[in-house]
């Protein structure tokens, strides 16, 4: 058929264009295909743990404090709950209780292997899969199951020994397998480590716990389970329900819902796969923009092939199928080659997974979410073109054949001067001003791309664990140490422990509670001053008693603003008050308030709260070392170091900005890719005035010079257009992605000097790029570039 | 007889095209001498602008060499050759091939500008005053699109000139324009050489032919014939062109 004649002309003469076109599908179909299945496996994966877990629908965690069992057995009788597991633990008191080969485990808590009322999953050897239900015995006494997580943080093997060790009481184990266990995986992390005991050896520890309760404390995890009845409450109001009038939720140290573990466990691959599908949103549009600019710039030069064509009969629905089939093949190989290619490596980096996530997941790929989107990019690029391929309509033969070439340019360009100095630049900018509208779209381009560059980057940093503490965690402190009485010499004892280290600079007061806001829960900061609070949003911060500030993210939730008058109860009692700012926090999921300690007492004058101290110290880099210290000397507080969060956030800071820079590699593969296609279209578009200029005896170097010139000028334009898209863009980009993490802003932070030397790397590169190309002019002849149509 | 300006010697080109060898231009000597005007003449693909583009150190050759004041260019570099294009030749083409955003005065100065030696100033009043005589200076602030055919010719030719060429050379200069252009510029041609301009001008046109001092044939690569006239004159033009013509059916033109 003459039209698959036509096509393969056009790849044939324009392989450059088609095969990078192709490249960048590809690279597109690539990423999102690698997102969506990663994104949907981590989410299975977790469901599914989830579910064999038996976690429950509601998880309470007790230390120290322990509803009585009456409590429970009355909790057991209500008509909402269907079953309830008490799942004892042990929890060391002193520190380096367990021990790892070399690595100390800071808060190790020990609890017997029984899968039938807790079933953390026993792996494979292999780690790729699990042993069944009925296989998994409770380890051997003497021997442990830990977490999967030990093995990639420390490296742990089984065979390698287990100490628990204390003053009155060293053992050795043998470790003998792997489990996974949500309640510590990835962002869930409830704060311990999990490690499994057989039933005699757990019997020991307990017992031990009863002998020595100065260094081990027996606990217990509850899980409950609703009545099929009661599913359609929501799991927050079934903790609400249950616990009303009791102490079952004010004890717990810790309350994760089973929709909560789920949405833990797989957030960080959410907001990664989100990332990338943005990133690869912004190539798409790039690449729409390259397709145009491909599709204008093939019509200017093929003008005359098109009214030869028409001249000769063929019709424009012909040339445009030309078009059409050709641009949509390209696209379309691409992305099913990038659906391809994503597929095995989606298989071969899931293994890694399991080391991150702490999750086995599957390496299926989302072949139907995946497919779906590149759907998507067809039918939108080829609306796209189809709207530009209008313009064939609009040649006619005559005129074309006349004309040989629409005119280049259209205008003269800005009146400059030709004279010397710097002839050359002078020549490229009235080349660049006179065909200010053939730049336009390289430029918007470049907008687009610099966008791209700038707005990954920005991600790069946007979850740095410092920023975490600092922005998301909500207060600023140093050291935060939890007193049972803050008037106790425990407290001179610690702040001298401190003061060995470094002095301490300030000392604020702050307890913790939980709350219901309008009939929802919510946790409670009781700040005795309010120079705490790190994370202001807006509004002012509480100065009355009658004031509280909520975290942006509830407000928005439940549809309050600043100057509301919210009924905030607290064990029983019920109080009105005046909604004076927003802030961010991360702890419960963004779900949290703050306010005055002497606001606080008009709802509950018992001072029962636990206490705590934020200290700010003088050297913040001691922060961890400090916190070891006093975990060895002062063993019954409960002490935590921002030093210490960051650290521990590190390793998901390090996947964060892994992905970010990955993605910024990506991007400027693109931008290179991208930069390089433009600048050959627009080096032939101009070749027959490269010809003319080298007949005139204008050396090479100086004929680049004013090629490369006008992409310099091209890329500034772009430059600078692109950074006002990250200014406008960027925060609305980042505000659809930070409640996903529980705080409703990320603040776009780039440093100048990081947009200079991005500014400068696009220039140079497109100056390069363009340079390179026009290399091109040394290898034509004169008569090919001046014929060259 | 004045001296050579140009010499080639056993100068050959030949095209690859997939895999075949096309013999363009074979074994040609050739002398071009100061003040003289030289056609070049012969059918259709003879290796007319092929000949040309060689010797102006446009296109590279397969062989030979092409001595210039007795160097030759043949070896020289790029950069070299960009050199001698500015300073030592200048090049009229049949399609005029002027830069189209730039007016006709800023197309013609920057050839001169392009050199290293020189002032902005000189440049400009040496574009002026060609522009007076090529009558142009009421067009020089247009673009090429907005003045006529001859017109542009004359702003190539000012181009080729604005550096006071040692030759200049030009591929059908005349294929592009009406009879009355045509003339307009054949007239020019003769009057630099009158003055002492050396010209090289390929053409089909015999009437642009007479109009050179020597007229050389070119078929199938290889110069044919040379045929050397009188000096051109206005009132002698019936019999030079019985001499031409007699001279071209002899080669069976
Ligand atoms: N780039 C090229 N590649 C291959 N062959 C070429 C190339 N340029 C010219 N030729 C061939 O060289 C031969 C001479 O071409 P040239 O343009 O010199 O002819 P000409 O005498 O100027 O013809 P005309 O009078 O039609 O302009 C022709 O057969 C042509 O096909
Ligand atoms: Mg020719």
């Amino acid at each position: 058929m003459a039209i698959w004649k036509l096509i393969k002309a056009q790849f044939k003469h324009k392989k450059a264009v088609y095969i990078s076109l192709f490249l960048l599908t590809l690279l597109i179909s690539f990423i999102l295909t690698f997102a969506f299945s990663m994104s949907k496996n981590i989410s299975e994966a977790a469901e599914e743990a989830y579910q064999a877990g038996k976690y429950g629908d509601v998880c309470f965690f007790y230390i120290m404090d322990t509803p009585s069992e009456e409590e429970l057995e009355k909790l057991a009788e209500r008509e909402e709950v269907r079953d309830l597991r008490k799942i004892p633990v042990v929890f060391p008191l002193a520190t380096n209780a367990g021990i790892i080969s070399d690595y100390k485990i800071a808060t190790p808590w020990f609890q017997a292997y029984n899968p039938d009322i807790f079933n953390a999953r026993l792996l494979r050897d292999d780690m790729k899969s699990y042993v069944p239900k009925e296989d998994a015995s409770a380890p051997s006494d003497g021997e442990v199951y830990v977490a999967n997580l030990f093995h990639f943080m420390t490296g742990a093997e089984i065979g390698d020994s287990f100490h628990i060790t204390s003053t009155n009481f060293n053992k050795e184990y043998r470790i003998s397998g792997f489990v996974e266990d949500l309640r510590q995986v990835n962002a869930v992390n409830m704060g311990g480590n999990s490690v499994f005991l057989s039933a005699n050896d757990y019997e020991d520890l307990a017992m031990l716990a009863q002998e020595f309760p100065a260094e081990f404390c027996e606990s217990f995890f509850l899980s409950v389970d609703k009545a099929p009845e009661f599913s359609d409450l929501s799991d927050d109001d079934f903790v609400n329900v249950i616990s009303r009038g009791t102490d079952i939720k004010d004890m717990a140290r810790i309350i994760l819902t089973g929709e909560q573990v789920i949405y833990f466990s797989s957030i960080m691959s959410q907001i990664i796969a989100m990332i990338i599908i943005f990133v690869a949103l912004l190539m798409f549009i790039a690449n729409l923009l390259i397709l145009n600019f491909n599709i204008n710039s093939s019509l200017e030069a093929e003008y005359k092939n098109i009214g030869v064509l028409k001249a000769c009969g063929l019709q424009k629905g012909h040339i445009q199928r030309v078009y059409l089939l050709s641009f949509l093949l390209t696209i379309g190989l691409g992305f099913g080659l990038g659906l391809l290619i994503a597929s095995p490596v989606v298989v071969v980096s899931t293994p890694l997974l399991l080391g991150i996530f702490n999750l086995l997941v599957s390496g299926q790929t989302a072949w139907l979410l995946s497919s779906g989107a590149g759907l998507v990019i067809l039918v939108i690029a080829l609306l796209m073109m189809l709207v530009q391929l209008r313009k064939v309509t609009k040649i006619k033969p005559r005129e074309a054949l006349n004309e040989g070439q629409q005119s280049v340019y259209f205008s003269q360009g800005i009146d400059l001067q030709l004279k010397k100095p710097f002839l050359h630049a002078r020549l490229s900018v009235k080349q660049f001003t006179a065909s200010l509208h053939q730049y336009l779209s390289a430029v918007l381009l470049i907008a687009v791309l610099f966008f791209l560059v700038l707005y990954t980057y920005s991600l790069t940093n946007i979850l740095e664990s410092e920023r975490m503490v600092q922005e998301f965690y909500g207060l600023d402190f140093d050291i935060a140490v939890r007193y049972e009485d803050t008037d106790s010499e425990t407290k001179e004892k610690t702040e001298a422990v401190i003061e060995e280290y470094t002095p301490i600079l300030s000392r604020e007061y702050m307890e913790y509670a939980d709350i219901e806001v309008n009939k929802n829960s919510l946790g409670l900061f009781i700040a005795d001053n309010t120079k705490v609070l790190s994370s202001l949003l807006e509004g002012k911060k509480p100065e009355f008693d009658n004031e509280i500030i909520l975290t942006k993210l509830f407000a928005q939730m439940h549809n309050i603003q600043i100057g509301d008058m919210v009924e905030v109860y607290s064990k029983g009692k019920t109080e009105d008050y005046l909604v004076s700012g927003f802030f961010q926090s991360l702890n419960r999921a963004g779900m949290m308030a703050l306010m005055k300690d002497s606001a606080f007492r008009r709802l509950d004058v018992e001072d029962d709260q636990s206490n705590e101290i934020l200290y700010k110290i003088e050297d913040p880099s001691y922060g961890e070392e400090i916190a070891e210290k006093l975990f060895q000397e002062v063993p019954e507080l409960y002490v935590i170091s921002s030093e210490g969060i960051q650290k521990s956030m590190t390793g998901v800071d390090a996947i964060f900005a892994g992905i970010s820079w990955l993605m910024l590699g990506i991007a400027l593969l693109f931008v290179i890719i991208n930069g390089i296609m433009v600048s050959v279209k627009i080096f032939y578009r101009e070749a027959a005035d490269f010809g003319i200029f080298k007949a005139i005896g204008i050396r090479n170097s100086a004929n680049r010079l004013i090629f490369s010139c006008r992409f310099l000028f091209v890329a500034f334009a772009g430059i600078l257009i692109g950074y006002v898209l990250q200014l406008v863009l960027a925060p609305q980009l980042n505000n659809l992605l930070a409640p996903m993490v529980g705080v409703s802003t990320f603040v776009v932070k780039i440093e100048w000097f990081i947009i200079i030397i991005f500014a400068l790397l696009f220039l140079i590169a497109f100056f390069l790029i363009a340079w390179a190309v026009s290399g091109r002019i040394k290898r034509l002849e004169i008569r090919n570039l001046v014929n060259a149509i | 007889m004045s001296k050579a300006i140009l010499d080639c010697k056993d100068l050959s080109k030949s095209y690859a095209h997939e895999g075949i060898q096309n013999h363009v231009l074979k074994h040609i000597d050739l002398e071009i001498r100061q003040g003289e005007f030289t056609v070049i003449m012969g059918p259709s693909g003879s290796g007319k602008s092929t000949l040309l583009y060689c010797i102006s150190g446009m296109e590279s050759c397969s062989g030979g060499s092409v001595y210039l004041h007795g160097d030759d260019i043949t070896k020289f570099n790029e950069n070299r050759l960009s050199d001698i294009r500015l300073q030592n030749f200048g090049f009229v083409f049949q399609q005029i091939h002027l830069v189209s955003n730039l007016s006709l005065l800023e197309n013609i100065v920057i050839p001169g500008l392009s050199r290293k030696s020189g002032s902005n100033k000189e440049v400009y009043a040496k574009a002026d005053s060609l522009l007076q005589t090529f009558l142009l200076e009421e067009a020089k602030n247009r673009l090429p699109s907005q003045v006529s055919g001859g017109e542009q010719q004359r702003a190539a030719i000012a181009r080729a000139l604005i550096n006071q060429p040692d030759i200049i050379f030009a591929d059908e200069p005349t294929g592009a324009l009406n009879q009355n252009n045509s003339t307009i510029v054949l007239d020019l041609f003769t009057r630099l050489n009158q003055e002492g301009q050396t010209i090289v001008m390929v053409t089909h046109d015999r009437r642009a032919a007479l109009r050179g001092g020597r007229i050389i044939y070119l078929l199938d690569g290889r110069i044919h014939g040379e045929l050397t006239l009188a000096p051109y004159d206005e009132d002698m033009l019936k019999s030079r062109e019985t001499q031409v013509n007699a001279w071209l059916e002899s080669l069976s033109w």
